[in-house]
Formats: structure tokens, sequence, C-alpha cells
């Protein structure tokens, strides 16, 4: 292929990342966000795009990410507040921006619209801040050099570090202001005997050159300072300590000539093949982070895995020698244990991506729900930075998006409705990631109308789903939600509620390995939980025997584990075997009946174990065998999915156990289910 | 040993005669069955199991092949007839169908044959156990191969049931 195709195909993909964080950033700023590092961020995102644009030849990205560019440097300049700033228009030039580099993917070349860049150069002259900061608001760039630097010393206090402060950090919010030189004093250092490395004794000396007032100065110097940190001085070669009111307004123009040129491969001219002018780009990107196919990381994934398998074989060897000639040789092999670990750590971190990549869409999607069903929410979340799968994380987006179109059309009111209820007419959606157990938790909760079980039950009624006489559990009802052509809203609307969504929520997720759950409290709101498998992950398992197969459970889902001897173990009528432990009843199941594999009638242990809908469950296995790490290895993939099993590994014999899914074991024991229900409810049982 | 020379061999040369297929042979008690020698990745002796639960019976459970997890379907069980009670005699073929790679259990391979196309029949609609498993019947000079459709023997549809009404 041609490599310059290559290079360009390459920066159409990063244009799609650039895009996708610039629009994190705005929706940040417009938040209220008054980060320096959003605006920087934001500004930085669109400044790559135009430079890679002029480099691959595309004049219409580069004028329209021109002059986007040139709009944002009015929020990066403090000549706009973030808060007064145009978001609708950023968003709108965003999409065309967006429509840009998908028909360059295609091959077509579409012109900017000139409306647009019209509205673009018009930022900050249209929106003149108000208030004391007016006549600074629109400096004329042309003419910078009417005051001389200003000379800011800083006196941090001995504690600065303590205070976890970065000094880096303010000098990055100055540097944003202008241009800035920074000299560090050191004399107050004491010597290496004396020195306490907790303790600041630097002191610095800055000069910058800004049209920044004090006032502006201060108020980046003290959101990590103290008034008595640091000091404002102007030099005196201006005469006017504050810069005059300027009467020059400055002309489309000169904005956008003001704009200064970034970088050396901002527009140059459309290369010849062979001009190696895109490569100083490409080099640059490489030294921080490069794409590597995923195919490569997956045998690399593969390898340690079976490295692993191959260690836990020679610790078992080991055993079976003289103990006389093992000595060193364990010590050795423990530190390779040691390393293996922390090489699979480290390949699967290679694969790991923050869920941030996904949930950073989620609130533009809020903010246009919202406006087409003309309802107020809040789009809050959570733990965004919980690393999970690639491949997950790719298909993470649509179930998502369903799940809170579900939950703004379908649960939360309008605003009067809302007011009506007596909760505040802005309602609060809730995305939330976590790491729980072995799996990745992701719920989406909303603090609605929750479920309309009523509507739910006699919709399923009408189509025969369930009889007349049934009288299904609330939990029951709610999971109705995810029967493929029910839908609780009341009429069909453009955004969900045509029956397909929750259906196929359950069928992605499904198909990746997870569950869906879902609870809801009439009034109060519903909550959406997704539970995924981290796919090729290493886990903490408990060997144990059952019914003669070997078992592995998630250390993480072992509450304790119990000698059966020692423990009071009712049998109720039909066979159903409670456990009394901490004056408390649960459910006592045995493992290897449960799972088909026969009775074995020796079990002596018992596993305390949680399920993720909080309820206990005891295990009841014949031994327990040991405590090992174990690569999950899917078995959707060769076979399909099995019930009562999440995975399965290899162990160091090479023979393969399953990994129990605790969550599950209720579900594949119909009466266990039953059992569970009456456990909740104490009192029916004393 | 021998077969998977010949096998390996076979996979080396395409087939240069036309219009013919070539099929590893294998058989249960006296039933001859072969299967297109392009699907098998390779012949390995019985290895334990590892149960699987609520799986169809004849789902032996899954083995590892070098950190490749696959299940183990025994043929005679899935063709209506018992479990096998297997040896160390007893072989899996190792196949790769629609990107799932199962084992078949059967008594023991035969032999690769080049099978003309003509000399291959549909299956016959008589009412016999398994029928629907068998595509087509190729008769040779002194023998009847009845050639699977693999598909069928590891579908997934007739292999769930259990599993759905655990759900």
């Amino acid at each position: 292929m041609d490599p310059l195709v290559e290079l360009k195909a390459a920066f159409l993909e990063e244009c799609d990342e650039l895009l996708a964080a610039l629009e994190a950033r705005l929706a940040k700023l417009r938040d209220g966000s008054t980060s320096m590092d959003d605006i920087n961020g934001a500004f930085r995102a669109i400044h790559s795009v135009k430079g890679g644009a002029g480099a691959f030849g595309m004049p219409a990205l580069v004028q329209l990410a021109h002059v986007f560019e040139a709009a944002l440097d009015h929020l990066r300049a403090g000549r706009i507040a973030p808060a007064a700033a145009p978001y609708e228009l950023f968003l709108r030039a965003l999409d065309q921006v967006g429509t840009l580099v998908s028909a360059a993917r295609q091959g077509n070349a579409l012109a900017a619209p000139a409306d647009l860049v019209l509205d673009l150069q018009r930022v900050g002259l249209s929106a003149a801040p108000g208030g004391s900061q007016a006549p600074e608001a629109a400096p004329d760039l042309a003419i910078p050099a009417q005051s001389g630097p200003i000379q800011i010393a800083l006196r941090p206090n001995l504690d600065l570090f303590r205070r976890a402060i970065d000094v880096r950090h303010i000098f990055a919010g100055l540097e944003a202001m202008g241009q800035l030189r920074v000299k560090t004093r050191i004399g107050g250092l004491p010597s290496l005997r004396e020195i306490n490395p907790q303790n600041c004794h630097l002191m610095f000396d800055l000069e910058l050159e800004s049209e920044a007032t004090d006032q502006q100065l201060a108020e980046v110097l003290e959101l990590q300072l103290g008034p008595d940190e640091f000091a404002i001085a102007r030099n005196a070669a201006p005469v006017v300590a504050e810069p005059p009111a300027r009467l020059i307004e400055p002309s489309p123009i000169v904005l956008t000539q003001s704009q200064p040129d970034p970088g050396p491969v901002s527009a140059p001219p459309p290369i010849p093949m062979e001009a190696p002018a895109p490569a100083p780009r490409i080099k640059a990107a490489a030294a921080s982070s490069i794409r590597v196919d995923l195919q490569r990381i997956d045998r690399l994934m593969n390898l340690v895995g079976e490295i692993v398998i191959t260690q836990s074989m020679l610790d078992q060897r080991l055993l079976s020698l003289p103990t006389a000639a093992t000595m060193q040789i364990a010590d050795g092999l423990q530190i390779l244990s040691r390393q293996t670990r922390e090489l699979q750590e480290s390949v699967m971190a290679v694969r790991a991506q923050p869920v941030k990549n996904v949930f950073q869409r989620m609130p533009r999607l809020v903010r246009e729900l919202c406006q087409a069903l003309g309802k107020q929410a809040r789009l809050q979340i959570i733990g965004e930075d919980t690393e999970v799968d690639k491949t997950i994380i790719e298909e993470l987006a649509d179930p998502l998006t369903h799940m809170i179109r579900n939950a703004l059309d379908h649960g939360m009111e309008t605003p009067d409705e809302r007011r009506a209820a007596g909760k505040p007419p802005e309602g609060l959606v809730t995305l939330q990631a976590e790491q729980r157990s072995g799996r990745i938790v992701i719920s989406v909760s909303d603090d609605g109308r929750g479920i309309n079980r009523d509507r739910l039950l006699a919709k399923a009624r009408a189509r025969g789903l369930i009889t007349a006489s049934e009288r299904p559990a609330p939990e029951e009802i709610d999971a109705l939600l995810f029967h493929p052509g029910l839908s609780t809203a009341e009429a069909v609307t453009d955004v969900s509620g045509r029956g397909v969504g929750m259906d196929v929520v359950k069928q992605n997720v499904e198909a990746l390995g997870g569950r869906v759950l879902v609870a809801s409290e009439p009034g109060k709101g519903a909550r959406f939980t997704l539970l995924l498998p981290l796919t090729l992950a290493v886990m903490d398992g408990m060997i144990i025997r059952s019914s003669g197969q070997r078992l592995v459970l998630p250390i993480a889902s072992i509450r304790e584990t119990l000698q059966s001897a020692d423990t009071t173990i009712e049998c109720l009528p039909g066979g159903h075997e409670f456990l009394r432990h901490r004056d408390r009843l649960s459910p006592l199941v045995r493992l290897g009946e449960v799972l088909n594999f026969g009775r074995s009638n020796d079990e002596q242990v018992i596993l305390m174990t949680e399920t993720d809908r909080g309820s206990q469950i005891g295990l009841w296995v014949d031994e327990i065998i040991g405590q090992q790490q174990v690569v999950v290895k899917s078995l959707e993939t060769s076979y399909g999915a099995v019930p009562g099993a999440s995975a399965a590994t290899i162990l160091g014999d090479g023979l393969v156990a399953l990994i129990i899914d605790v969550d599950s074991i209720p579900s594949i024991c119909a009466p266990a289910i039953l059992a569970l229900r009456t456990a909740t409810h104490p009192t029916q049982l004393q | 040993m021998t077969i998977t020379d010949k096998l390996n061999h076979s996979a080396e040369a395409p087939a240069f005669i036309s219009e013919a297929r070539q099929i590893v042979t294998f058989h249960i008690d006296k039933r001859v069955f072969g299967i297109d020698v392009g699907v098998i990745r390779e012949i390995k002796g019985w290895q334990e199991t590892t149960l699987l639960p609520h799986a169809a019976h004849y789902v032996r459970g899954v083995i590892n092949l070098r950190g490749l997890i696959l299940a183990v379907y025994d043929l005679r069980a899935r063709l209506g007839g018992g479990l096998t009670i297997p040896t160390p005699k007893h072989v899996n073929l190792v196949v790769d169908v629609a990107e799932q790679t199962a084992g078949i259990l059967v008594d023991a391979v035969s032999d690769i044959v080049d099978v003309p196309a003509q000399a291959i029949r549909p299956a016959p609609t008589v009412a016999m156990d398994g029928i629907e498993l068998i595509e087509g019947v190729a008769v040779l000079q002194d023998t009847v191969v009845a050639l699977l459709n693999l598909s069928a023997v590891l579908g997934r549809r007739a292999a769930s049931p259990q599993a759905n009404a655990a759900e």
C-alpha cells in the first residue's frame, strides 16, 4: 500500500480520538469546569487535527479547524469566560469536522460550510465579556510590547509539597497566559544532612509576558497558593501599571491573523509522494504511543498464559522430588512465579483501556435526548478510569446507549411531573463503572419513576407471556423488560419504545459472557447493571473437588470457609438444606449435584459465597485442594455458554477445570431460587 | 502414526484428481463414517475430559489441546448409541467447523481415501437413529461410508435444550 495513504488513514483514525477528546473537554467546560487543562486540551485536540489536515492536503479541514482553533483560543487567553462560550456552536463545528473527516475517509473532499466558518470567526467579537475585564478582553496582539514582563515572586511555605501542590501546575497555568521564564532560587536549601525532603525550600522568580491583569494572575495563583506566598510586580518599563483601555476593535481578519501559525507542519502544500514531510510528525507521536495489531498482543497473551501453566506444573513436579534437592530450586521458582505474574499483568495492561473511551460519548447523548424529550437531566459519571479489555470496550457503546436512552425516555419524568412528585426538576442519571470480584460492573441508574410494573404485567398478560393466574414476584416482573417485544412507553417515540432495546442489550451482554440485572423502586428510580467478565484475565482461584470434579472458585466471591462438621445444617421439607451460621439462615447447595455431576455425599467443606445480589449461599463441596492463580480461558468461543461456569482454566497437570460462576448458581437450580426467596424474608422461617 | 503421516502428506498436496473428495474414514462398532480431510486439524488419542455441567449426554466434556479448550463429542452417543467406554485406543478427531474447534470421539481411524464425486449419493431417507447427521453415502468397493454433516453433529441447537431449561 502507498505509505502516504496508510499514514493518512492512520491520521483519520487518530482524528476520531482527537474529536472524542475535544468533545469530552467541551462537555466539561460547558458543565462549569474552568480548568486550564480542559481548555488547553480542547485547543490541542483541534490544533492536532489542523496540523495533520495540513500535512495531508485537506484544505477544507484546515480552514474549519483553524477558525475553530482561533475561537477556542479566546477561551485559552481568558478573553471569553468558559461559562460564556458558545457551546452549541462549538458542538456544531465539532460535528462538521467529524463530517469532513469521514468524508475524507471515503475519499471525498467536502467544503467547510461558510456560515459555520463565519460564526466561528465572530466568536470573541459578539461575545464581548462585560465587567471589569472588558478593557483587557480584546487585546490587540499586534502591539504586544505595551507592557513589560510581569514579575512574580513565589515564596512558598515549607509545607507546599505536603499540601500536594506541584509547582509545575502553577507554571503551566501561567504559561497559558503568556511567555513565562522561571528562575529557581535554591539559596534556602539546607545542607544534605539537615534537609527534610518533605519541606519545600525552593523559591521561584518568574517573568511573565502577558496582557493579563494582576487580578487574573492572582486568580491563577490563588488556586494553589496562599496570599502570603506570592507577590506580583510590574516592570518599571511601561509607564502605566494597568494597560490602557484600547479602543481598537479587532476585525475578524486581525483575529485570524493574530492566531500564531502553530507548528512547522501545520499547512504545507499537498505533499508529493516521496516527500518526507509527515515523517517527523509520526516519529514524534511514536515516542509516546504506538499502534499495535491486536492479534500480536493476543499471541503474547496466550504465550504468557502458557508460561503460567507451565510454572504451576513445575511447582507440582517439585513436590514429588526429595526435599533436600528442592530447597534451592523452590527459591528460584518463587522468584520466577513473581516475575511471571508481573509479566502477565504488564501484557494485560497493554490490552486494557479505561471505560472513559465509551463513557465520554454519553454526556452528549444525554443532552441531546433531553432536548428531544423535553426533560431535564444531569449525567453523573463515576469510575471512568476503570480499565477493561479493549474488546469489551468496543462492545459497550451500544448497550450503554440503549440503557441511557431507556432511562431518559421511560424512567425519567418531565420536569412538571418531577415537581409534582416532590423531586427537583432536573433528574440525575448515574453511569458507574467499577471492578468487583474479578469482573467489571457497569450500572446505569436514574432517579425517575421506576419501572411501571402494573403496565408491564398487563402487557405481558395481553401478549400471553404470563397467564392470568400467575403472580410473579416484583423482580420477575422487572425482568420482563428484557423480553423481546415488551416496552412500557405509552407511545412509540423516536427515541426508544419500539420494544427493541433492552432485549438487545441483554443479547449483546450475554454474547460477551456477561449478564444484565435490573432493580427498581417505584417512584424512586431504576438501576440497570451490566456484569462483564474481564476476558483473558488471570484470577486468584480456590481449587476444590466436588463429586469427583476439580472446580475453581474465584477467591473474590468466597467470604469464608467452614468445616461442615462444625456447623448446624437444617433440612426443610422438599430436601432444601439451610446453614445456620452467625444467626443467619443461608441456603446450602451441594455444588456437584447442582452442576449435574451426581451426588457425592462426601461433602465436608462449606464455602460461604456472596452473589452480586447480596444474598449468601453456602456451597457444599468435598474438599479444598488449594489456592492458585489461574488463567481464564473462555468456553464461549469453543463451545458455548455453560450454565454455572463462567470460563475454564488449565491446571498444572494439563487438565481443564471449570471456573464456577457463583452468581449464576441460584438460577441453575430453580428450587434454590425458591429457597433463596424464603431466606431473604427470615421472619417467615422463625 | 501412519494415518497422521498420510494426513499431513495429503494436506500438503492439494487434490489434483478432479471431481474427487479426500475422505478420512473411521468406524464406530462396524459402521464406517467419513469426513473431509480438510476439516481435520489433527488426530489425538483419548484423554481424560473435564465434565461440563448440564451438557447433552453426548458431550463428554472439555480437554486441553495445547492451551485451547475444546469440547469432545461422543459420536456413538450422538448417533443414538450408548456412551463409549473409552480406552487408550480410542481417538479424538480434532476438527474445525465454522470457527469452532471440537473433538469427535470415535473407535478408530481407518484410512484416507479418494472418493470420486459420482460415488457419493444422498443420504437414504429411511428412519434410523442419527440419520439427520448424515449428508451422504459413498459406496467404495466393499464398504459403504456414511459422510457426516459435522455442523449437525456439533449443532448447538441440539446440544442446548438442557441448558435452556436450566435458565
